[in-house]
């Protein structure tokens, strides 16, 4: 067991620290995520005004979730990939721990690293709003809104392109991710998106149930019928839908060690 | 010996690109057929367009900028009597050959079933993916040369066309940024600076693609950041 711990924890720390050490992760996760809220300031600072603090934070953090995760998605995607371009594949093989805990402490530790910057560029947004508004809550409901829209959305991203860097060609991972993430923000009455199904990691729910905000698509009626992945807007919902998209996340990472095995069978 | 060398060129990138390319014009056609089967309002004329004028471009760029990424005999071909970046320059043509190749068939068969979107005509409206595909790829190798990095430039792009897809105005509004916005065509609004912003486009690419070359100069610049 404490070999396990050790494995998770060493491969966690390790990736943490070289992730957070990439000069182009960092300028271009800060670029990407500060560079569009700045050229839409005023019309963003017109609309949160409008708003209030509760509904401009949602609106804030739904900002930045319509695109900051495919960034995310693809800064994360070329990690697998890395292990094998180095041959390091047949001596992580030689390793007396199980692998599985070694691919889910790194995909935890390069999370964290690729989080760092967009949690602070979403903090700093937060105390521009504190001082338009004149709101010291302002920072409290950002913290919920971090944990309800783009922490579930970025975990969800997290499985999902680290999952198909294990056997997809990693150029076609970017186009993939962005596709995904930009097919699930479709007005779900021009294409089958499932924006507004309880289950899509853009947030929709949270933002409508909690934040009483109409950013998201939740409770629209789209082409789909949905039955009880369409349920009415409420805190309850607004709840369960994070909760679900994070076991879903879960539930892809845990293929995770399963899918990279086919290439490294252990 | 110079065919040779393009047929070479073209056996060493393997099916791949192709095959990237083949699957973007497939979900954009497919996409555009779920519009039309499932949706009341008929939005396949736009979805193509944008497919064209946004999505394949952008394949395209990360396609072209692949050979800058990643060479593992990288060094070697600094020894060699042929510059490195006329090398590259052979490798970006053939690998955004096939997406290129691919928005020239869905520009025609748009063309033949009247859902041409351009404002300028059959001519002149092929700017509605000529012009985005020059600036994509031109722009994905300068910024994988120029920050040492493949991903950052797969991000910029991705990132790029998923803002313009989703939130449009702030280009719209502000008229220095209508040089970025690829999608002029789509977006019936932004009509009233076609021809300045195809033009732009053209431009820009043309000084992306000189600055690339300048950087390719410096043998520095065959160090990766990807590598770290």
């Amino acid at each position: 067991m404490r070999v396990i711990g050790r494995s998770f924890e060493t491969a966690m720390r390790n990736e943490f620290r070289m992730q957070s050490r990439r000069r182009a992760m960092w300028l271009t996760m800060l670029g990407v995520s500060t560079l569009f809220p700045l050229l839409a300031l005023h019309a963003l600072d017109e609309r949160f005004a409008q708003e209030g603090t509760l509904r401009a934070i949602a609106d804030w953090t739904n900002f930045l979730n319509l695109w900051v995760p495919i960034a995310y998605g693809i800064v994360l995607a070329d990690r697998i990939p890395r292990d094998r371009r180095l041959r390091m594949d047949e001596l992580f093989a030689t390793f007396p721990t199980n692998q599985r805990y070694r691919l889910w402490g790194k995909a935890l530790g390069v999370a964290l690293a690729t989080v760092v910057p967009l949690l602070l560029v979403a903090l700093a947004g937060a105390v521009h709003i504190s001082l338009r508004l004149h709101s010291a809550e302002v920072m409290k409901f950002e913290v919920v809104a971090i944990c309800v829209i783009l922490l579930p959305a970025l975990l969800f991203m997290t499985a999902v392109c680290l999952l198909l860097s294990t056997f997809v060609w990693p150029p076609a991972i970017g186009f993939i991710c962005a596709g995904l993430w930009l097919f699930l923000q479709v007005s779900p009455t021009m294409l089958p998106s499932l924006a507004n199904s309880l289950m899509s990691p853009t947030g929709s729910y949270a933002i409508a149930g909690l934040f009483h905000s109409d950013r998201g698509w939740a409770g629209t009626q789209g082409l789909v019928p949905l039955g009880p992945l369409g349920p009415a807007v409420s805190a309850q919902s607004g709840v369960l839908g994070p909760v679900l998209v994070t076991v879903l996340a879960a539930v892809l990472l845990g293929a995770l060690p399963a899918a990279a095995g086919r290439r490294n069978p252990v | 010996m110079r065919e040779n060398v393009w047929f070479l060129e073209y056996r060493l990138l393997t099916w791949r690109p192709a095959g990237l390319a083949a699957a973007g014009v497939g979900a954009v056609v497919s996409l555009a057929l779920v519009a039309t089967l499932v949706s009341s309002h008929n939005n396949s004329t736009q979805l193509l367009t944008g497919g064209i004028e946004l999505g394949l471009p952008l394949v395209a760029g990360g396609l072209a900028a692949l050979p800058a990424g990643h060479d593992s005999a990288r060094e070697l071909q600094l020894s060699l009597p042929t510059p490195y970046r006329r090398t590259l320059l052979r490798r970006s043509i053939l690998a955004a050959m096939w997406p290129a190749l691919g928005m020239a068939t869905v520009s025609i068969a748009m063309v033949t079933t009247h859902r041409w979107m351009s404002s300028a005509g059959i001519v002149g409206g092929q700017l509605t993916w000529i012009a985005p595909l020059a600036w994509s790829t031109t722009m994905c190798c300068l910024v994988t040369v120029a920050l040492r990095s493949y991903v950052a430039a797969l991000m910029v792009v991705s990132v790029l066309g998923g803002v313009e897809l989703l939130i449009g105005s702030i280009f719209r509004d502000q008229s220095w940024l209508h040089p970025l916005y690829l999608p002029a065509t789509t977006d019936t609004l932004a009509h009233s600076f076609w021809w300045s912003n195809r033009l732009d486009l053209l431009g820009t690419a043309v000084v992306a693609a000189l600055l690339t070359g300048r950087l390719l100069r410096r043998p520095e610049c065959l160090l990766q950041e990807d590598a770290a």
